[in-house]
């Protein structure tokens, strides 16, 4: 919301521990400590009769428990629009359920996907399922918002983390709709989006990269032949993945970088920490800003009046 | 049309995921999208058959089609013919946004480029979801969903800590980039009211998940190489990991983020004297065991049902939940049924099936306007007919002539 120009004002009980950690997610705020739940209850309401927006994310009836539930803010200001993003929603049997981003990544069958088959399954990185919750979140308060320019009233957004993860599972769902309840498997490096098995990711000689064998016949399949080909002097028989695996063991990253993309082959080596800091395309659009001598992403997308600008 | 965005026009050029998402969470919630499409240039997911069909070649039978393009309308509109481009224009004149996804540069191409459209409608809000965006050295490599996590550092940190780099079988780019879009649209439907002016949408895949992953990513170049790639560990707490449960292939994850929360599982366990174990006692103790303590959690879940031990495990305040399947989400998830995760919707060729529903909740249970996708060129008339006010006469020329093939 900050960086779309709205005025943030971060609200914390007492000053955060992690101050660098603390600082990444709060770029483009202001920040207030504030006993809100205590001896600062009324100051927080005097802020909540002059906000248009409350974000939080509290297990649901938190808040209540100090006279600082929806129903309590919405009279002190009826124009109100709360966000509320929690591990499973405001509604239903499991809202009060605990969780962070394993319990919800297990319930929203994100979790079973990605493994392999005799081991136990494994999560995505980071706060994936939080990290789109927050987006949904933005979205809803801005579709609130232009109900409020009707009706003149803010309302709750519900938004569940459990269902968006689960809702990114569209191609398996349908598989269990039309394909006899078909449940998808752990493939380790192999991945099924619902119609067939794919290997994706490759060793490289010091690396990784993703990849998937090109179809038969293609034109993307040809390039591959005549890379394989020019390189090796073998020759690539259509759908070989040990060729290809053999192969792409040999080449470095560089060697990919620098070679893959004019051939039109379409792999793209696998990047780290220290890659994705100083990734040419990232620095290229302007995507960090140094904040305080720490490096952190600057925005979300780039949006521009003129076309030819870049970020 | 009730919902929040009624009133809202949408011209639609998206051809697979990141945009069809997009205008569906528009059309979701009232917006009127509009897919422009060709029978020789359909939009991708009319010709990927995740399921076999009886016959491959229709455009009107694939699953996916059907989920992400529910909400819109279908307009075959010939580009290469004169009266085609036209239409498009004259839908463009008086629409509020466009969506587009191809390849940077295409559009462009096409014709309809951000500059020729503001030429027409400076109004206008033109969005563009791609792998790395419109601008700089990679922006015109092609890829996929996963080459964007590939560069931002989501696939280097899946995985066990002692194998390598894993992906997922489900998106994660691809659903994610529409939610910023669709939020940047609105935001700049409010400058455009207050300013008369639209603006150009740049969203790229990689810099959202860059965004996702930075708090790692910056832990790691702070020193702390421990973070990356812990499987289901994480740095600061312990236990928190995935454990066997009663039956083939069955698991609990299980989060412990106190001491307090510590006791209470092993009470739950039957084992309240764990608790007081000077191995696992306090946070520090059991991540110096975390081997060992793993170990003995998994041996205390393997005899229990997930989601009753689940449930007993909730019930005393510890985060748990059953990893669950694709069919137990479809099938046995009460928490996603009573939130109507999944809505039947009928479908002239596909039949009653669920389709997923935008997961934003508002209180008005009619904001959320659904309905199912479009067949191909099924609103060729009524978008000309009501929208841009032509003839029955003047539309059945321009079938005629071929405009809408």
């Amino acid at each position: 919301m900050a960086s779309l120009g709205a005025a943030v004002i971060r609200i914390d009980a007492e000053p955060a521990q992690d101050k660098r950690r603390w600082a990444i997610g709060n770029i483009g705020k202001q920040s207030m400590h504030l006993d809100y739940t205590g001896d600062a209850r009324d100051a927080f309401l005097k802020l909540v009769a002059k906000s248009d927006i409350l974000v939080e994310s509290f297990l649901p009836g938190h808040l209540a428990k100090f006279g600082l539930g929806f129903d309590d803010l919405r009279a002190v200001n009826p124009r109100l629009i709360q966000v509320s993003i929690t591990p499973f929603g405001q509604q239903a049997p499991y809202r009060h359920y605990r969780g962070s981003e394993l319990v919800v990544s297990a319930l929203a069958s994100n979790l079973w996907q990605m493994g392999d088959a005799d081991r136990p399954p494994v999560r995505e990185p980071g706060e994936a399922n939080f990290f789109h919750a927050c987006a949904a979140g933005v979205f809803g308060a801005l579709l609130a918002e232009r109900e409020r320019q009707q009706t003149g009233r803010g309302q709750l957004v519900d938004i569940s983390a459990q269902e968006m993860g689960a809702g990114r599972n569209t191609l398996w769902i349908l598989q269990h709709q039309f394909a006899g309840g078909r449940t998808s498997q752990r493939l380790g490096q192999t991945i099924d989006l619902g119609w067939g098995g794919s290997r994706a990711v490759w060793a490289l000689a010091d690396g990784y990269a993703f990849f998937q064998l090109p179809p038969p016949g293609s034109p993307l399949e040809r390039a591959l032949a005549d890379w394989i080909a020019e390189v090796t002097g073998e020759v690539y028989e259509s759908g070989d993945l040990a060729a290809a695996e053999r192969f792409l063991a040999t080449l470095s990253v560089k060697d990919v970088i620098a070679q893959a993309a004019p051939r039109d082959v379409r792999i793209m080596p696998v990047t780290g920490p220290r890659g994705v800091a100083e990734d040419p395309q990232l620095t290229a659009r302007e995507f960090f800003v140094e904040h305080a001598g720490q490096q952190m992403p600057r925005r979300y997308l780039a949006i521009t009046q003129d076309a030819g600008r870049g970020a | 049309m009730s919902g929040p965005l009624a009133g809202l026009r949408v011209v639609d050029f998206s051809w697979v995921v990141v945009g069809n998402v997009t205008t569906k969470l528009l059309g979701d919630f009232g917006a009127e999208v509009i897919k422009i499409e060709g029978w020789q240039r359909r939009s991708g997911e009319r010709s990927r058959p995740i399921i076999p069909t009886e016959d491959p070649t229709s455009p009107d039978n694939k699953h996916w089609f059907a989920h992400i393009a529910s909400s819109k309308k279908s307009v075959t509109a010939n580009l290469k013919t004169e009266e085609g481009r036209k239409i498009v224009f004259d839908l463009i004149r008086d629409a509020d946004v466009v969506m587009e996804n191809f390849s940077p540069g295409t559009i462009e191409r096409m014709g309809f480029g951000y500059e020729a459209l503001k030429a027409i409608n400076p109004g206008i809000i033109m969005a563009s979801g791609s792998i790395f965006g419109q601008t700089g050295p990679l922006a015109r490599l092609p890829g996929v969903d996963a080459t964007g996590a590939a560069r931002a550092g989501r696939i280097d940190a899946s995985g066990y800590p002692d194998g390598p780099p894993l992906i997922p079988s489900h998106l994660y780019g691809d659903s994610l980039l529409p939610f910023f879009i669709a939020s940047a649209m609105l935001a700049a439907l409010r400058e455009r009211d207050r300013t008369g002016k639209g603006c150009r949408i740049d969203g790229s895949m990689q810099e959202v998940i860059a965004h996702q992953m930075w708090p790692l990513i910056d832990r790691v170049l702070q020193g702390d190489q421990a973070c990356w790639r812990t499987g289901n560990r994480h740095p600061d707490t312990a236990p928190h990991n995935v454990y066997p449960a009663a039956g083939e292939d069955r698991w609990i994850a299980i989060e412990v983020w106190s001491d307090a929360e510590w006791a209470a599982l092993c009470t739950a366990l039957g084992q309240p004297e764990l608790a007081h174990d000077a191995r696992f006692a306090t946070l520090a103790a059991r991540k110096a065991n975390e081997d060992a303590l793993d170990a003995m959690i998994g041996d205390l879940t393997r005899p229990h049902d997930a989601r009753a031990l689940m449930a007993q495990l909730q019930e005393q305040g510890v985060a748990a939940g059953a990893v669950q399947t694709n069919s137990d989400i479809v099938e046995r998830d009460p928490q996603l049924r009573e939130r109507g995760f999944l809505t039947d919707l009928h479908h002239p060729v596909l039949g009653d099936f669920g389709h997923q529903r935008s997961p934003i909740t508002l209180e008005r249970a009619d904001s959320q306007v659904m309905f199912r996708a479009p067949l191909l060129g099924e609103h060729n008339r009524s978008v000309c007919k009501d929208i841009l006010g032509m003839s029955d006469a003047e539309i059945d020329a321009l079938e005629a002539a071929g405009t809408f093939r």
